[in-house]
C-alpha cells in the first residue's frame, strides 16, 4: 500500500531552514505522529520551538513552498536536495506496486541532552540531512523504524558529539550498504553548502545507521 | 620495522572465530578500532593540541579530520568507536540495543572490513 503524504506540516519557522525540503512525503522532521505516546523525548519541532500548521496537502502534492524568502544558501542547499527529490522521485515511478513501501514518516525524536546542542545552524542542516536519509532509505528499499538526535559522550575524555541516530530494520550488510549511500549522498550535500554550515556538518554532526540485532548470524 | 596496524585486526577476527565469549568479543571490538583508528592517523595525521582542544578528546578530533575528507568513512568510523566505547567502558549495555555481544562484535567487524581500504587511500 502507498502510504498517504502527511496532513500536517509545519511551516512557521521554516523559512531560514534550508531543510524544508520537498520530498515523497514527510520530508520534515517536524511532522509530529499523533498516535504516538508521549516521552520525555521531543519532536524535533517542538524542540526548535516550531508550531506545526495543519496544511491541506493530498497524495502527491509534495511540492507547496517554503513560503518565505529563500536567500542564497538555502538556494544552494536546496539544490543539493533537489537531486534527492528527483531520486525519489524516480523511485516512486519505477517500484513495482506489489512491494511495500519502505517510508519512514514518523517524527525525529530528540533526546533532552541534544537540546544544547541545537543551534540555529545545526538546525538549519538537521532538516535537509533527515530529507536525504529518508529519500535514499526509500530509494534503497532500507525500512526506517525511527530517527532520533542523541548525543554521543566518550567517557574517556569526555568529549560530546551530536548524533543523528536512523535505526533501521535492515539486515547488517543491506543497513551497512544504506550508511555507504547515505554517506556519498551527505558528501555531495556537504559540498554544496557554504563552508560555515559544511563545516558545522563535518564537526558537530555525525550521522550513524543501525541495523536489526538479531542473533540467527543472518548479515 | 614499525608495527603494521593490520595486526590489530587479524586479532579482532582470530578472537571473533574463536571460543566465544564476552571478554573476547569486547576485545575484538576494541582491536578492530584500534586498527582503523591508526590507519586514519597515518593517513590525516594525528589531531592537534588546537584540535583536540577544539573536540575535548583526541578520538573525536580524529574522526573530525577524517569527515573532513570523507563523511562516509568518518561517519563509520564514528560509529566503530561508538562500539568501543561500549566495548571498553560500559559493562552493562548503555542502551539495550547493545545487549548482543555477538552482534557488537559482527558490527564491528563488518564496519572495519567495509572501511579498511577506503581509509587506506583516503
Amino acid at each position: 500500500m502507498v502510504s498517504a503524504v502527511p496532513a500536517a506540516v509545519p511551516r512557521q519557522g521554516m523559512e531560514n531552514m534550508p531543510g524544508g525540503v520537498p520530498s515523497e512525503a514527510t520530508p520534515y522532521p517536524d511532522i509530529k505522529d499523533v498516535r504516538r505516546e508521549r516521552t520525555t523525548e521531543t519532536s524535533y519541532g517542538e524542540a526548535v520551538g516550531m508550531k506545526p500548521v495543519r496544511h491541506l496537502a493530498g497524495p502527491g502534492n509534495g511540492s507547496q513552498s517554503l513560503g518565505g524568502p529563500v536567500d542564497q544558501a538555502s538556494r544552494v542547499i536546496l539544490l543539493g536536495v533537489g537531486e534527492q527529490l528527483a531520486d525519489a522521485l524516480s523511485a516512486r515511478t519505477t517500484r513495482a506496486p506489489e512491494q511495500p513501501r519502505p517510508l519512514f514518516s514518523g517524527p525525529l525524536k530528540v533526546r533532552p541532552q541534544a537540546r544544547a546542542f541545537l543551534t540555529s545552524r545545526v538546525k538549519q542542516l538537521v532538516g535537509p540531512l533527515v530529507a536525504i536519509a529518508r529519500t535514499k532509505a526509500l530509494r534503497g528499499a532500507i525500512e526506517i523504524t525511527s530517527m532520533e538526535l542523541g548525543v554521543f559522550v566518550d567517557p574517556e575524555d569526555d568529549s560530546r558529539e551530536l548524533v543523528l541516530e536512523i535505526h533501521t530494520a535492515a539486515l547488517p550488510r543491506q543497513g551497512l550498504a544504506y550508511w555507504d549511500t547515505l554517506g556519498s549522498a551527505v558528501n555531495e550535500w556537504r559540498g554544496k553548502l557554504p563552508s560555515p554550515l559544511a563545516e558545522i556538518l563535518t564537526e558537530r554532526l555525525a550521522v550513524h545507521v543501525t541495523w536489526a540485532r538479531t542473533d540467527s548470524g543472518a548479515v | 620495522m614499525p608495527f603494521d596496524p593490520l595486526g590489530f585486526l587479524t586479532v579482532a577476527e582470530g578472537l571473533a572465530a574463536g571460543t566465544p565469549s564476552e571478554g573476547a568479543y569486547r576485545t575484538s571490538v576494541g582491536r578492530a578500532y584500534y586498527c582503523l583508528c591508526l590507519v586514519a592517523r597515518n593517513r590525516v595525521g594525528s589531531p592537534t593540541k588546537k584540535e583536540i582542544k577544539k573536540h575535548k578528546g583526541s578520538h573525536l578530533a580524529m574522526v573530525a579530520k577524517v569527515r573532513a575528507r570523507d563523511i562516509r568513512v568518518g561517519s563509520q568510523l564514528d560509529g566503530l568507536r561508538k562500539l568501543r566505547v561500549e566495548a571498553d567502558y560500559h559493562l552493562s549495555p548503555s542502551e539495550a540495543r547493545y545487549a548482543n555481544w555477538g552482534a557488537n562484535c559482527r558490527d564491528a567487524r563488518l564496519i572495519a572490513q567495509n572501511i579498511l581500504e577506503p581509509l587506506r587511500k583516503i
